[in-house]
């Protein structure tokens, strides 16, 4: 818990300024205190009892996605985004959290959205929650199901074409958003109660849209110590890859110029879920995507992570507008994704600037494929 | 509301008036990350529960105007102004010793233009090297400069210091590997030199600020050279001898109108290290790694001649892997935990330059001034040649203490002392300390060793053009 538990890491880190380069938020700030020297400078300082949890130190604790971008690039993968989780956990039990982070927490404990006044959730996805025994349990993630309900839409149909009885869930979240957020032991907690809802429901897999729910249920519940059932949990993209190199769906190719993608971190660099997305999309449009200069493991985060979309909005915006420039050079218009924050954001910040780059997630994009040849075939009939 | 923080409060309003207040931190977080360079003195002194000085504010300018303005401003104010870049290098020379103004120029990252015709970049100067890097291999370029901090530290860093790079063989340090600059002097004009370096147009004035480390403005632009991606990058490794074979080698390699990018010769100690720890082989002798790079035919017929030069000095060939190795882990041991640098273990380069007839002694001397002359403390001495000139060559020695006083000044006296007697040993065998890693606060006080009377000159022009001493006073030598 806490400095104890990255002792280690502070000591090596607040040596160090090797990954300066790397993180998506320096580089929209420009602040040594949004890099891992930084956080292990301060953290140094607090342990030594030289530095308090003042609200600017505080601030730049909640200014990092999460994105472990740092990490990857470091010649010996210190885990350096750990300096801020566990700096986060010290925060909390100091009490010294932000009304931004306790509300934001507060409400992912109360309804398991980090956002007020949710609008309803896709109709589809209603009339499913609770079914029980179903081939899928689908989990949307909080992203796709109250902001992007288009991603819901689109594997609705998909699920449908397929023949797939399939579920959902009440409340969706997963706990680890309040573990990123430092709230450890609560996120176990509400880990405890999401593996029992999904083991009521008993399904004979798990899909999510939701890069952070695969990651959670494949690799993290075992590190917090969740029990929970041997099913098999795939990302959207892994589902729809399998299926259509199985043959069960086929793709026309559409008539989408300059397609690129952007890895969202969790499913890329977390899960090595790289393969899969660029595939849809050669089968989905005919060509092989473009790709941004930073991608799979070395790419940058879109800025949403780590709830940082709803507790940082204008900085998380920030860093979004640096990855569409990003996108712009690279002279991609329809920028495929596979996580419903990560396009959220960045289609905001493409708006914001009217830049007319088209921002989709891979279900869309597999969803509009499908329907295409639908429709051609039933021309030919 | 005291006197001062009304003072405070007045002057932090009349930089947000420049640049927007978003761009003036005041606050505890970016103070502290900014707090230390790679200096073992200023870890040393932080780590040891002392405090640091501290500017009353940290601005983040994103152009020339704006950088003129905040010094204009601090000159008229007689507030001292640190400009900073990547602040990681090697000699406190980032330090804010009297408190004022850091001016950090992370901001100033924009990519002006690429001449694709007479082959430079025009780039503003906070840009971190790699992007630049990044930028120019996207177009089929890249300036080879490739220094150890070359993920972190800025191009107006490396100018400010006269950086060199692992290539700098062949391309040279920083003031080679530019041609032109802007920079606002301290009184706020904005000075551009002539858009070509080669003149004979009165003194080439750009050269001032190589290695001024902002003790005489700050550099905002500049226009770089470029060479294409080379299209063949060979590295080769051999084991001489002994390091005056090696030494020989390399210099017949270099007056024989080759031009490897790259000559990195290792003392016996180091190569002892690197063998057993990259091969796991014990051996005696001296590694040597060669690279040339370019145009392949071009490269191959060069390396030709480099194997016969070394065979005759008895150089038996380790194939590729030593060199090419090197070449892809060559940042890896700068990370921690690294087996050299690590602190809390005393360290510092004292890199030196000197032409063919002098460079052996001085290593010798050196060597025996760190090693005998710090005996009781367990002095460690190890070093490598790795920049070679058709004149003569630098070698960059690293002394090692991995026990000292535990008194802390005594500590800190100690370690002024070994770089006192290194310097020593290099200048009274003719030989220059050469501290691309930064004079800073470091080695400030060996200028009048290094240059003796002489750097009178540099103290005058100082004076001419920051009567106020505004711009990173107590840097260079040049007076607090």
């Amino acid at each position: 818990m806490g400095i104890e538990a990255i002792r280690e890491t502070m000591d090596s880190c607040k040596h160090c300024f090797m990954c300066r380069h790397a993180c998506p938020v320096f580089l929209a700030t420009k602040l040594d205190s949004h890099t891992p020297r930084g956080y292990a400078l301060m953290l140094a300082e607090i342990d030594a009892g030289k530095l308090e949890w003042s609200p600017s130190v505080v601030d730049r604790f909640y200014q990092c996605s999460q994105c472990g971008l740092c990490r990857e690039d470091c010649a010996y993968h210190w885990p350096e985004d750990d300096l801020v989780r566990n700096g986060r956990e010290e925060i909390i039990a100091a009490g010294a959290a932000p009304p931004r982070i306790t509300e934001t927490a507060e409400r992912l404990r109360n309804s398991g959205v980090p956002v007020d006044n949710v609008p309803a959730a896709p109709g589809v996805l209603n009339k499913r929650v609770g079914k029980k025994n179903p081939d899928v349990l689908y989990i949307a993630g909080w992203a796709a199901r109250y902001e992007r309900p288009e991603i819901v839409d689109a594997l609705a149909v998909i699920f449908d074409r397929l023949g797939l009885e399939w579920s959902a869930l009440e409340n969706e979240c997963c706990g680890i958003e309040l573990l990123e957020l430092g709230y450890t032991g609560e996120a176990r907690e509400q880990a405890q109660r999401f593996a029992k809802s999904i083991e009521e429901i008993n399904p004979r897999s798990i899909i999510s849209s939701c890069p952070h729910v695969c990651r959670a249920l494949r690799e993290q519940y075992a590190v917090l110590g969740i029990a929970f059932p041997p099913l098999p949990v795939l990302h959207t993209a892994e589902f729809l890859a399998e299926e259509v190199e199985a043959g069960r769906i086929s793709l026309a190719a559409l008539n989408i110029d300059a397609a690129g993608y952007h890895d969202p971190c969790h499913l890329g660099r977390k899960l090595g879920i790289f393969d899969e997305p660029r595939k849809l999309i050669r089968s989905a449009t005919g060509s092989v995507p473009l790709e941004l200069f930073h991608n799979r493991e070395s790419a940058e985060c879109c800025g949403a992570g780590s709830v940082m979309l709803v507790t940082e909005p204008e900085l998380a915006r920030k860093v979004a507008r640096r990855r569409m420039e990003n996108v712009r050079q690279e002279g991609i218009k329809t920028l495929i994704t596979a996580c419903g924050n990560c396009k959220t954001l960045l289609l905001g910040a493409e708006e914001a600037v009217k830049g007319g780059i088209a921002v989709m997630d891979i279900a869309e994009l597999v969803a509009a494929a499908l329907r295409d040849q639908e429709k051609s075939e039933k021309n030919r009939e | 509301m005291n006197r001062s923080d009304f003072t405070v409060e007045i002057l932090q309003y009349e930089l947000e008036s420049i640049v927007g207040a978003e761009y003036v931190l005041t606050d505890e977080a970016e103070m502290e990350a900014q707090s230390l360079d790679v200096w073992w003195v200023t870890r040393f002194w932080k780590f040891n529960d002392n405090d640091f000085p501290r500017p009353f504010a940290i601005v983040f300018p994103e152009s020339t105007e704006q950088v003129a303005r905040v010094v204009k401003f601090c000159d008229e104010h007689r507030i001292a102004c640190v400009p900073r870049g990547g602040g990681a290098g090697d000699s406190g020379g980032t330090a804010p010793i009297r408190g004022g103004v850091v001016m950090d120029l992370k901001r100033m990252d924009r990519i002006i233009s690429l001449n694709e015709r007479s082959f430079t970049v025009r780039v503003q100067t906070g840009i971190i090297q790699k992007h630049l890097e990044e930028y120019l291999n996207r177009k089929g370029y890249t300036m080879n400069h490739f220094p150890a901090s070359f993920t972190t530290s800025t191009l107006g860093g490396f100018i400010s210091t006269n950086g060199t790079g692992v290539l700098s063989s062949r391309y040279g340090k920083m003031s080679d590997m530019v041609h032109q600059l802007e920079v606002v002097l301290p009184n706020g004009k904005v000075f551009t030199s002539l858009p070509v370096r080669l003149h004979s147009t009165g003194p080439d004035y750009s050269r001032l600020f190589f290695g001024a480390e902002g003790t005489l403005g700050i550099v905002t632009e500049a226009l770089c050279k470029i060479y294409p991606l080379p299209q063949k990058r060979l590295f080769r490794g051999f084991l001489l001898p002994g390091l005056a074979q090696g030494i020989e080698a390399g210099r017949r390699i270099m007056v024989n109108e080759l031009m490897p990018s790259l000559i990195r010769l290792y003392d016996e100690k180091d190569t002892r290290h690197i063998l057993k720890k990259q091969f796991g082989v014990e051996a005696d002798g001296c590694v040597m790694l060669v690279g040339f790079d370019g145009r392949t035919r071009i490269v191959e017929a060069q390396y030709e001649e480099a194997r016969e030069i070394l065979e005759q000095a008895g150089a038996k060939d380790l194939g590729e892997d030593p060199g090419k190795n090197w070449w892809e882990g060559r940042y890896k041991s700068y990370y921690p935990p690294n087996d050299y640098i690590a602190y809390p273990w005393m360290t510092a380069v004292t890199d030196t330059v000197a032409p063919y007839e002098n460079i052996e002694t001085i290593y010798v001397e050196m060597k025996k001034a760190v090693e005998e002359g710090f005996a009781q403390w367990g002095a460690e001495f190890h070093a490598h040649f790795s920049h070679w000139y058709d004149w003569g060559t630098s070698f960059y020695p690293t002394f090692l203490l991995k026990e000292y006083p535990a008194d802390k000044r005594e500590a800190m006296r100690l370690y002024n002392r070994i770089l006192d007697a290194a310097a020593r040993a290099s200048v009274h065998n003719g030989g220059v300390i050469n501290e691309h890693h930064g004079i800073g606060l470091r080695s400030g006080r060996l200028m009048r060793l290094i240059y003796g009377d002489r750097y009178e000159l540099a103290v005058d022009i100082k004076r001419a053009l920051d009567p106020k001493n505004i711009m990173n006073p107590g840097k260079l030598g040049l007076g607090d």
